[in-house]
């Protein structure tokens, strides 16, 4: 075989580098039985009307599982869209928000465990999470700072 | 002639627990339907409507004076909050199981009546 053709190897590597990408924080509310879908929305206008005042940066997105959850988007425009009218489901309300501010994500929590008590009628089912974030990024290293090696962490 | 009505339309309730026991006090939109729900609203009424969780025992206790009911049903929450496997360990949305229920009441009951005052809040004072 002839004429095969190619270039040198790159100058630099890709590396990905992982960072603290702050604290997600979950909570999540039941509604079921008559007047459901009223009771969810008003539990999603308390809440993100309290964390508006309580922590104004940080930004807080709702879902209601069994309306609009997994489809819906950040500004919550197609829940919105879907959540008018009185009627029944047994339905989750789902808070999430991102933040490096601990006490912010802490907040949300308590607010959501709150409506047990200073909420719509028959909330149930609390649960609430919080969970370290790692953000990545791509870039380039020169290759000539590079040792490859490896590092076994657990062995079987 | 009777009808059958959502008792959601008669009624206010909320739930909570005490170990494997729920109760759930039913409070009437207005005290005129508290006769005719002290006729219809049995112990056996609430059995049925919770079957599937075989409560042990219903009890029924009448507050004449706040046109309520208490009821208290026995072994109906999976263990209850720490023993349950369910997202509603307390049954705190159990009252709204109660008030999906069809209940027959005198046709024309509620032919009187005004738009239902608004149950959105929980019980928490103001």
């Amino acid at each position: 075989m002839t004429g095969a053709s190619g270039r040198a190897r790159p100058e630099t590597l890709k590396a990905t580098v992982c960072f603290d990408g702050g604290l997600l924080a979950e909570a999540e509310i039941s509604y079921a039985g008559p007047n459901a879908k009223s009771r969810a929305a008003l539990a999603i206008e308390t809440v993100t009307k309290r964390l508006a005042f309580l922590h104004p940066s940080l930004h807080v997105r709702a879902d209601v599982i069994g309306i609009v959850s997994v489809f819906g988007d950040m500004s919550g425009s197609l829940l919105s869209a879907e959540i008018p009218g009185v009627r029944d489901g047994d339905l989750r309300v789902r808070f999430a928000a991102e933040t490096a501010d601990r006490a912010a994500a802490e907040c949300l929590l308590d607010e959501v465990e709150a409506l047990y008590c200073a909420g719509p009628a028959g909330g149930g089912g609390v649960r609430k999470r919080l969970t370290p974030r790692l953000r990545s990024a791509s870039c380039l290293v020169d290759r000539k700072r590079v040792t490859p090696q490896i590092s076994l962490l657990e062995t079987a | 002639m009777t009808c059958a009505v959502s008792l959601y339309e008669l009624a206010h309730a909320r739930s909570g627990d005490k170990g494997n026991r729920l109760n759930i006090a039913v409070v009437c939109r207005e005290p005129r339907f508290f006769e005719p729900l002290r006729e219809r609203l049995t112990e056996a009424f609430v059995a049925r409507v919770f079957r599937e969780r075989r409560p042990t025992a219903v009890k029924r206790y009448e507050l004449p004076k706040l046109h309520a009911f208490n009821f208290v049903l026995d072994d109906v929450l999976d263990g209850g909050v720490n023993g349950s496997l369910g997202l509603d360990g307390h049954g705190k949305t159990l009252s709204f199981l109660l008030l999906s229920a069809e209940i027959e009441m005198p046709a024309g009951l509620l032919s009187l009546t005004e738009e239902p005052a608004s149950e959105l809040m929980s019980g928490g004072s103001r």
